[in-house]
């Protein structure tokens, strides 16, 4: 009968994939261990598809606000070289978290973007971070010098290629919002600030929101080397400028 | 001893059968599987149209942040958006919002299905910086939904198929009532399919739960009970700062949370096997889950963790609930539809004196010259 060898076969395929998929999430949902790492070449397949995030809820939660600042150099009209103030361009952000139940995603793209752009900044050695650090405000160089500079410390290819991605990304948003908070500015430099404070130590939780402001500890401050202005295209910054207009 | 050798070579015949007759037989779980694929396509939906307004700078042409990690990442997701102006993002996501009310309402389910888990995908992949474990979720949930049968109960479909039934001979080809959400294949192949979406849904889910207990309970901050805490100072965990200092100022609140959700995780697995344990987790899950998306402003992950949970439900408490909904809602539906009449009643009258009143005087007028 063709219709029984046809469920039989159904059957067959459908338990020993089942029973395949079964393993293979096992083993890739835990966490990491000797034998998933074994299997992991035969579990590929799970992703990107199947792939399951077994760190649900914060296993291990960041306990410390981090923000990221912004600042440009400018020539005023009488031709000297003025800095703005600093942007805390976290501030505009949250402003899609704070006080709604329904926030929006772009709330919190800094403070997820906090810590990748830390790494990579310490992936360099410490000469190149130096390197990094002391560019001229006056004439900041270009990407491409930026970049031999680097490597001619002997710095690892790979490394200052990511460290590179994301100083541009953050010298791009921070030309956007610069010229969003001061369009008639002509910057000559753009450098951002990273800062963390850790949260009320858990002790101190009961306090007045005095007694807990000052519990806190020190904040930890970080300020980039200058990097060239990089703006966006128009359609970029006019959406950057609409996004800092709604929520500053 | 020839009977164990007997029963030896009977085994993987009994073994055929059992599958075939657990595999093949009615499909299980189907108001679970609706309820579910209600749950997850809000999830979709409220998640697209709360970050409509702010896409640009999310997943759109403003992205800049996302950049670094669109061009390092090794996840082959799909790039369909991949530096698209703001009107082909617009419509996209305008599409995408459609087909996940469309599989929210039941309406041509398989086809909105298909369309939403696309359009997610695409959608989300373009900022991976900002996503959550919810969007892996429901990544995993549209796609498993796929094999399930999930419109037979409170869907669109469902009532069409209803009416089709009652109306005509049934005569209709192939390919309109697979567009119709309607059963292509055998009885036997579509329960088959629905079944092997159930296993790996499921399956799926208890992992996910037991593995996230396990990571936490191995993490110090856990252990010392200050993980919750930590995460309700964040700004971007606190969007109603005073409910997070209430919360968190209260020893005991913290510790019942921390419990309930390390226990909830780690025992959701074995907790299913027993009727009264089932209910126990269930609404606690359901619990924990609606409390972190107030505390910590996460109700979309929140709805999707809540729909998978659906699918534990036994069929006969959600036709008793069903049950008690209608004879709830009927009365609420009758005076609603009365009130609509009055509506209209009033609304027409007060044309009658106004509008239609003038247009009368006009028309006479003009007769009269």
């Amino acid at each position: 009968m063709p219709r029984v060898s046809l469920r039989s076969l159904f059957i067959a395929v459908a338990v020993i994939m089942a029973g395949f998929q079964l393993v293979a999430v096992t083993l890739a949902a835990l966490p990491p261990n000797r034998y998933s790492d074994a299997a992991a070449p035969r579990t590929s397949y799970l992703a990107p598809y199947f792939t399951q995030n077994w760190r649900l809820f914060a296993p291990s939660p960041v306990a410390e606000d981090r923000e990221v600042w912004f600042q440009g150099t400018y020539t005023a009209a009488d031709g000297s070289v003025k800095t703005t103030a600093w942007v805390d361009w976290t501030a505009v952000e949250l402003d899609l978290v704070q006080h709604r139940l329904v926030g929006g995603r772009a709330g919190y793209v800094t403070s997820k973007l906090y810590g990748p752009l830390g790494q990579a900044y310490r992936g360099l050695g410490t000469a190149e971070r130096e390197t990094a650090d002391e560019t001229p405000q006056d004439s900041p160089p270009r990407w491409a010098q930026l970049r031999a500079d680097l490597l001619a410390g002997g710095a690892s290819p790979g490394r200052v290629s990511t460290f590179l991605l994301y100083e541009q990304a953050t010298a791009r948003l921070a030309t956007d919002v610069l010229l969003s908070r001061w369009p008639d500015r002509e910057l000559t430099a753009v450098r951002y600030r990273l800062r963390s404070a850790p949260v009320v130590p858990y002790e101190s939780r009961s306090g007045t929101a005095a007694e807990r402001a000052a519990s806190r500890p020190e904040a930890t401050e970080r300020d980039s080397g200058w990097r060239r202005p990089t703006p966006g295209t128009a359609a970029e910054r006019r959406t950057v400028a609409s996004f800092d207009r709604r929520h500053r | 001893m020839i009977e164990l050798g007997h029963r030896l070579i009977e085994a993987p015949r009994r073994w055929v059968v059992a599958a075939e007759e657990w595999l093949l037989a009615e499909p299980r779980a189907i108001h679970g599987a609706a309820l579910c694929r209600i749950g997850t396509a809000l999830s979709v939906l409220g998640l697209l149209v709360a970050n409509f307004s702010s896409r640009d700078v999310w997943v759109g042409q403003a992205s800049i942040w996302a950049q670094p990690v669109r061009e390092l990442s090794q996840f082959p997701e799909l790039a369909l958006l991949d530096g698209v102006s703001g009107d082909i993002l617009t419509a996209f996501y305008a599409v995408t919002i459609a087909a996940a009310l469309a599989m929210a309402l039941g309406w041509h389910t398989k086809a909105a299905n298909i369309v939403t888990l696309v359009g997610f995908i695409a959608i989300v992949a373009q900022n991976p910086v900002v996503g959550d474990e919810g969007d892996n979720l429901l990544r995993i949930t549209l796609l498993w939904l796929l094999l399930m049968q999930t419109a037979d109960f409170w869907s669109l479909d469902a009532r069409r198929r209803e009416r089709r039934v009652a109306a005509t001979d049934g005569s209709v080809s192939a390919m309109r009532q697979a567009w119709d959400g309607e059963r292509v294949f055998p009885p036997w192949l579509s329960a088959g399919l629905h079944h092997v979406g159930l296993i790996g849904l499921i399956t799926q889910t208890i992992l996910l739960f037991t593995a996230g207990g396990l990571d936490k309970v191995s993490q110090g901050v856990w252990q010392r009970g200050t993980a919750l805490y930590s995460t309700m100072q964040l700004p971007e965990f606190r969007p109603y700062p005073g409910l997070s200092d209430a919360v968190s100022s209260s020893s005991v609140v913290l510790a019942l949370l921390t419990y309930v959700v390390l226990l909830t995780q780690l025992f959701f697995g074995p907790l299913l096997l027993n009727p009264i344990t089932r209910r126990i987790v269930l609404f606690l899950t359901i619990a924990v889950n609606i409390v972190l998306a107030v505390l910590l402003a996460l109700p979309w992950s929140s709805l999707a963790f809540i729909a998978l949970t659906g699918l534990f439900v036994s069929g006969e408490t959600y036709e008793r609930l069903d049950e008690w909904l209608r004879a709830t809602a009927a009365p609420v539906g009758d005076w609603l539809v009365l009130r609509w009449y009055d509506m209209q009643d009033l609304s027409a009258a007060v044309l009658d004196r106004t509008l239609w009143a003038v247009v009368d005087r006009v028309r006479a007028g003009a007769s009269r010259r």
